[in-house]
């Protein structure tokens, strides 16, 4: 027996409250039953005790709750110091879980019983489900943990991805590399060497693997395993806390074959293993897995196996050979083993109710049958199975690969671009042939890719002279009947046995998807991996078909287990913008609205006070979020005249207009300021969500126009700053040298100057419906414009405001927020701004709906109202709640309410509503409000400064 | 109406830096960060891992139109259809051709080309401000940027004087791999308000690199090595 891999220090973990000591580089598994541990888990159903079978981290039985996570893997995964171990499913202990009683309960409990039982009477089924929840499954998830947020996310590109670093990866990294072509070897486990490091010659193979990493074009990477294969050759891997994304130009898949259990009787008895199971548990380990063992095969590797146990010790009390011959192909003397040899063995039953203690066995005739009073039993304490290989092929079946079974063994039948598979996952037998098709597919890989390749012709030769043996048919594989009884496990996920497979093909389930769906067989932890082969061969078995008929159920990613944080790793690349004065509104006071993807102060703590330094005296506001697009060149006015509702092409240097967009539908689709900056020049603004899609909207259009013409986004390049209040100008006056009268810069105007000895543009505009400049200059002089502006305010205590005043303000103005106020089902007339359609144009976007939509009647129309009354101790809750309530007509929903404030100017409740647009003008309207309907009157917008004398003071 | 000084323009990361112990100088009417330890171990940490300078002071201008690929040809007569070109000298400048009617040119100031010498159908944009620019260099790069992009930035695919527009920590980027150092070098560009989102996400990243910011009078250090 080799000893465990070297460590410096043992490190001890707790199990059940006991302290379980470990070697280093042992996992906890390996270390628990070094220290007598048996029973590993609980069966998902029956509650049947499970121990260690294929300690690979493929099938269910070891299944634990490590550091609070469930369902880990503990065959595979490392012991560290401290850990803290916990069993699953199982009440009280693993040892003695009263829930077995299922087990004896089984008639009541038949394949599709979930799906039958329970549903009626109907009110019973909430009941049965908080049980069977508890009863049945696998571990719980603390939700109490805090979620781990240390994931990352690595993008890897290669010429050459091998998958599976066993004899043949290694093989075809080292072929392709030797090439010429960059290789990386992904491997699950945390050494190389496949199968081959699970038995004796690992000495030589771990130099193999060493001298592979320090290959100048080969990356290894180990304890990577591969959860997916997808489109485009993009390989997902989990690698520790990382998720790799890996692109290469060609992928070979060489994840190697598996062993799957027999059908007998009791299949599930701890002590029961796959070899690869007994072999890892030795020689990475460093455990034995018994004293006296039985093997079960029906192949040359099982006889070796049988070999290798003696050499380690461990007494070998039957060697039984489910083929006509014992012995390495035929040619291996019998007596070398000290038990007995059996050849056309049939293992009847597994005998034991904690752990296997016997086999009863008997040799069966040539045809099949036996003579039960020949049966034997056979006191053991190991069953080793140690069956015919199968292709790990998920991840080429992933790739589009189909297989087929033919002499004996699953092989692909076509070909896929860019993926190909050596070894075990290619189907091939176990030995030198392995290694030569590695290669074979190495050299091929690099060949595909130009890399001179010599030895191609010659490896191609050799890989077909090369006999392909076929695998020894040893008749029936369902499960031997007349030998006592007992459950027989098709798949251990679920508890699904091989009668329960019997019944749902009697019930009609026949085909293999219908199968698998209705029996819950391949559903489970594994994925299939340790039943898939099988279900088809029992379905093809029971329904008398081929087995190529039957077919395979279908591979899908993840096909390891991956936690979704590191999944979810690169989502933590989630864009901030942040503008040139965040972090002024950070060190004062800012609350922070998350606006898309920029962060904008809601206030800096009291909205109302702001609204009304706006109105009485002057505000200030960063909108440097908001749109900002130049369009330049001859073609500039048309390209705008056929988007926008409006015209543009009358529009001269210096002025600005109120612009509106729409989609071919006619409907409302971004809103904005809009001027022009001299000849063939025109700036405008698009709302902060729309700002991205408006820019690209116009891109579109004028490169599908074909005009002369170059849109820019000038969205970060811009800090945009809104003075407004009755002393706006007087404040700005003392920055610039512009004449800033109202015959010079009216409403609505815009200019270019030096505010503060930056160049800016300035826009005389009114969103919130004050005297006010909107002022936008280059993002890295936006901080001290921003400054400059405050100092030059403190006499006229200029406050800065955030988008909740804003939102007030615009509101009691009757400004509506395309978005807000309307939806994917609004048009321009319905929302009272038919004023800024202009038809006569010749041709706009949305016209033809817009006139279809003006001929028709109109059915809803947007209004501004306020609650004349406001319920006694206020509306009890704030009044923005109230967004998004239903307007009654006569009993029914009419409406909704879009906008909702109080406000502070006005000293009511006023809002924006679509209401039926027969609606009359002096009769309220009532809006249904946390159950009560709540009566508001119609008022003709604005709410505030109806003629707008404010504005063009 | 006061009269200041010609105000003095500030990086997007200016508060960062001023949080890290920046300790500013001022560089063609900017602001910026001449370091934060000393030149010298900030220009070790690039030599072993890797350094970020914030180079969104340098000018950027963007060249439009069809009369783009003359007056590449005028600039730099040399020059490939596509990529980076370095002129050395007294207007040190790398031209990046982006696309056939796309040139920007990335130099030390924002002096554009004088607007007569563009040649006919040029449009000359600045977009100094719209785009924040960072300069890692150091020999753990690539490690770090696959950390942050789908690209391959293996410099077989992206090699020198080679650029690419992609996406870079969720945003996106142009990465142009530059020849200005004798290490392996990258700048990168994103929009002016994404710049701390990206930068803090590579110091993130490359914590496990030794990843550490650079000031100017580290960076001078390592041009000078050229």
């Amino acid at each position: 027996m080799s000893a465990p891999p070297a460590g410096s220090s043992a490190p001890s973990f707790t199990f059940e409250g006991r302290t379980i000591p470990a070697a280093a580089g042992q996992s906890i598994a390996a270390a628990l039953y070094a220290a007598g541990v048996r029973i590993f888990t609980r069966s998902f159903k029956y509650h049947r005790p499970r121990g260690l079978f294929c300690v690979s981290g493929d099938c269910p039985n070891c299944l634990m709750n490590v550091d609070g996570k469930p369902n880990v893997r503990t065959c595979t995964e490392p012991a560290r110091a401290g850990q803290v171990v916990r069993s699953q499913n199982c009440w009280p202990s693993l040892n003695h879980d009263f829930l077995r009683v299922f087990d004896y309960l089984s008639y009541f409990l038949p394949v599709g019983f979930y799906y039958k039982r329970f549903h009626k009477p109907r009110w019973l089924w909430p009941i049965f489900e908080h049980v069977v929840r508890h009863i049945a499954g696998l571990g719980r998830i603390d939700v109490a943990a805090r979620p781990r947020i240390d994931t990352a996310i690595e993008h890897l590109h290669t010429d050459v991805c091998i998958i599976g670093g066993g004899a043949a990866g290694m093989a075809a990294a080292r072929e392709a590399a030797n090439a010429g072509a960059s290789v990386l070897l992904l491997e699950r486990q945390p050494r190389l060497g496949g199968e081959r490091r699970d038995t004796g010659d690992s000495v030589s193979l771990l130099a193999e693997g060493e001298q592979l990493a320090t290959h100048p074009r080969i990356k290894v990477c180990v304890n990577a395993p591969v959860f997916g294969l997808y489109e485009g050759n993009l390989i997902g891997a989990a690698h520790e806390d990382r998720l790799l994304k890996v692109r290469a130009r060609q992928i070979i898949v060489c994840t190697g074959g598996r062993e799957r259990p027999f059908l007998l009787p009791n299949n599930d008895l701890p002590g029961i293993f796959l070899s690869r199971g007994v072999r890892r548990l030795s020689f990475l380990y460093g455990v034995p897995a018994g004293q006296r063992a039985v093997v079960l095969t029906d192949n040359d590797d099982g006889v070796l196996f049988a070999h290798e146990l003696k050499a380690q010790g461990i007494a070998v009390v039957a060697l039984i050979d489910r083929r006509p011959a014992v012995g390495l192909r035929g040619e291996e003397p019998l007596a070398q083993f000290a038990g007995q040899a059996i050849a056309r063995g049939l293992v009847l039953r597994a005998v034991g109710s904690k752990h296997i203690q016997a086999v009863r066995v008997v040799q069966a005739n040539p045809d099949g049958s036996f003579d039960p009073r020949a049966e034997q039993e056979i006191g053991c304490d190991l069953l080793c199975v140690a069956s015919e290989q199968v292709p790990a092929n998920e991840l080429l079946v992933q790739a589009g690969m189909r297989f087929r079974f033919e002499a004996g063994r699953w092989r692909p039948a076509n070909l896929v671009p860019g993926v190909s598979a050596a070894g075990g996952a290619a189907g091939t037998p176990r030995g030198v042939a392995r290694v030569l098709e590695g290669r074979l597919r190495g050299a091929e890989a690099a060949a595909a890719l130009g890399f001179p390749v010599g030895a191609l012709a010659e490896l191609r030769q050799g890989w077909e002279a090369l006999p392909c043996s076929a695998a020894v048919d040893v008749g029936s594989r369902a499960c031997p009947q007349g030998g006592g009884g007992g459950k027989c496990f098709v798949c251990l996920c679920e508890d699904v046995t091989d009668k329960d497979v019997q019944q749902a093909i009697a019930e009609g389930f026949d085909g293999i998807e219908p199968l698998k769906r209705y029996s819950t067989a391949s559903m489970g932890p594994c994925q299939g991996k340790m039943c898939g082969r099988g279900m088809t061969e029992l379905c093809a078995q029971f329904t008398q078909r081929d087995i190529n008929a039957v077919g395979t159920t279908t591979s899908r990613p993840p096909l390891v287990p991956v936690e979704l944080a590191v999944l979810a790793a690169d989502r933590r690349h989630h864009p901030i913008r942040r503008t040139p004065l965040h972090h002024w509104h950070q060190a004062h006071g800012a609350r922070w609205l998350d606006a898309g993807q920029w962060k904008r102060p809601e206030s800096y703590g009291d909205p109302a006070a702001e609204v009304k330094a706006v109105r009485s005296s002057a505000g200030l506001i960063d909108v440097s979020t908001l749109g900002k697009i130049d369009v330049i060149g001859p073609d500039a006015a048309q390209l705008l005249d056929r988007i926008c509702l409006q015209k543009w092409h009358d529009l001269t240097p210096g002025r600005v207009r109120y612009s509106a967009m729409c989609t071919e539908e006619g409907i409302l689709f971004d809103d904005g300021i809009g001027g022009c900056l001299g000849p063939d020049h025109y700036y405008l603004t698009a709302s902060t969500g729309n700002a991205e899609a408006v820019f690209q909207w116009l891109e579109m259009w004028r490169a599908t126009w074909r005009l002369n013409a170059t849109v820019v986004n000038q969205t970060s390049a811009f800090a945009a700053m809104n003075l407004a209040g009755p002393h706006a100008r007087e404040i700005l006056t003392t920055l610039t040298s512009l004449d800033l009268s109202s015959a010079a810069f009216p409403y609505p105007a815009l200019r270019q100057g030096e505010v503060a000895g930056v160049a800016c543009r300035l826009l005389r505009i009114g969103f919130v419906g004050e005297l006010g400049y909107e002022i936008h200059c280059p993002s890295a002089h936006g901080w001290h414009l921003w400054n400059a502006i405050l100092e030059a305010g403190k006499p006229f205590d200029l406050r800065p405001f955030g988008v909740e005043a804003q939102r007030i303000l615009r509101l009691e103005k009757g400004h509506l927020i395309v978005g807000q106020d309307t939806d994917a089902l609004s048009n321009p007339l319905d929302a009272g701004l038919d004023w800024l359609v202009r038809f006569e144009k010749p041709a706009f976007h949305g016209r033809a709906a817009l006139e279809r939509l003006k001929a028709m009647k109109v059915r809803a129309r947007l209004v501004g109202f306020r609650l004349p009354t406001t319920p006694a101790g206020g509306l009890g809750a704030p009044p923005q709640t109230m967004e998004g309530c239903q307007v009654i007509e006569q009993g029914r929903p009419a409406g909704r309410v879009t906008s909702m404030r109080y406000s502070p100017t006005l000293r009511e409740h006023i809002g924006l509503a679509w209401v039926p647009a027969a609606k009359a003008e002096n009769v309220p309207f009532r809006i249904r409000f946390n159950g009560t309907d709540v009566a508001a009157d119609i008022v003709p917008l604005p709410f505030y400064d109806f003629e707008g004398k404010r504005l063009k003071a | 109406m006061t009269s200041a000084a010609v105000p003095l323009a500030r990086t997007p990361l200016h508060d960062w830096h001023a949080q890290h112990g920046a300790h500013f100088v001022t560089v063609h009417g900017w602001q910026v960060p001449a370091g934060y330890s000393s030149a010298e171990s900030e220009a070790v940490a690039a030599r072993n891992g890797v350094g970020i300078a914030d180079v969104s002071s340098q000018g950027k201008l963007s060249y439009r139109g069809k009369g783009v690929p003359v007056l590449a040809q005028r600039l730099a007569p040399d020059s490939k259809r596509l990529g980076v070109t370095w002129l050395r000298g007294e207007q040190a400048a790398l031209l990046c051709r982006l696309t056939d009617e796309h040139l920007l040119v990335l130099s030390l100031t924002e002096e554009p080309i004088p607007p007569g010498e563009t040649g006919e159908n040029v449009l000359a944009i600045n977009v100094t401000c719209a785009l924040a620019g960072f300069f890692l260099i150091g020999p753990r790069l690539e490690e770090l940027l696959r950390r942050m992009t789908a690209f391959d930035v293996r410099e077989t695919s992206l090699p020198v004087n080679g650029c690419a527009e992609t996406s870079l920590a969720g945003v996106e980027a142009l990465l142009v791999r530059s020849p200005e150092v004798p290490l392996p070098a990258m700048r990168v560009y994103v929009a002016w308000d994404m710049a701390e989102h990206v930068w803090e996400r590579l110091l993130e990243a490359g914590r496990d690199l030794g990843i550490a910011p650079l000031g100017q009078e580290g960076l001078r250090l390592l041009m000078k090595d050229h």
